[in-house]
């Protein structure tokens, strides 16, 4: 079971996201090497929902996807198309079929914006349209 | 993997011939009734009180839902309805084609009430009554 292989798939797995941003989808820090715009995400926290015998019964995760972009409306176009196709699914191993994750519900809670300085005298900033999910799961 | 509030579907079906099934976006559930009440039996040469449980009262189910367009007409439709409905909670759990059925039962839309506010989304209680007259 990983949420981690579970968000990078969904992400990745969606063509309208992956029309706006290529291969450029990283967790937690931006790939250096290659441009925008991009993806950054990361799952923060997990609450867990734990019985008396110490059994986990229900995961309850915090998804954050950055949308990076030099264009302000198109990091908030790609933040749109998260919110449409990061869904409740269950992801499968490509080679062996077997399920890695099953979400069973997807809440978007919020949206954060904000902006870097270019980093590399571009005069166009560098926008950031946060998506914070909730994920719940086993 | 325990059954989860977060992937429930609620729909109710009203009685009258064509009615459509309401599918509510539900923020909160909650299940009342379904307790008995104590017969007191209890007589002079006893050292304890003695009971024996009544019936049951009526299940009722109460919901927290966001309006959508159209469904505040439909329940309020449904209150004047003589016949009972059908409400279906249904959960897929986790991996399965199977739905799950967390309630089913016939019953009446007995109370709704909508309320909204400035900056806030428009979102109604409603109650369902089971009916158990043909039980």
């Amino acid at each position: 079971m990983s949420y981690a292989k579970w968000a990078r798939a969904v992400i990745t797995g969606a063509s309208d996201i992956t029309d706006l941003v290529s291969t450029r989808v990283t967790p937690y820090l931006r790939n250096r090497e290659t441009g925008f715009p991009c993806i950054v995400y990361s799952l923060p926290r997990e609450d867990l929902e734990t019985v008396a015998g110490g059994a986990v019964q229900t995961r309850h995760v915090e998804l954050q996807v950055q949308c990076m972009s030099r264009s302000h409306v198109e990091a908030d176009e790609i933040a749109e198309e998260v919110i449409q196709h990061v869904t409740a699914q269950t992801v499968t191993d490509d080679t062996t079929g077997t399920a890695i994750q099953c979400v069973e519900a997807v809440r978007p809670t919020s949206i954060d914006r904000e902006f870097q300085d270019s980093y590399d005298g571009s005069p166009d900033l560098i926008y950031i349209t946060t998506v914070n999910l909730t994920l719940t799961g086993a | 993997m325990a059954v989860n509030f977060n992937g429930i579907v609620a729909t109710f079906t009203g009685p009258e011939s064509g009615a459509t099934a309401s599918t509510m976006a539900v923020t909160s559930h909650s299940e009342s009734g379904n307790s008995r009440p104590d017969i007191d039996i209890t007589d002079a040469g006893d050292t304890t009180r003695k009971v024996i449980p009544g019936l049951a009262e009526a299940e009722k189910h109460t919901f927290e839902v966001v309006m959508g367009s159209g469904t505040p007409a439909q329940f309020k439709g449904f209150l004047t309805d003589c016949d009972s409905g059908q409400l279906v909670v249904a959960y897929t759990p986790c991996g399965s084609e199977t739905t799950t059925n967390l309630v089913s039962i016939d019953a009446w839309v007995t109370a709704f009430t909508l309320t909204g506010e400035l900056d806030g989304a428009y979102t109604a209680s409603i109650e369902f009554t089971k009916d158990n007259t043909g039980s």
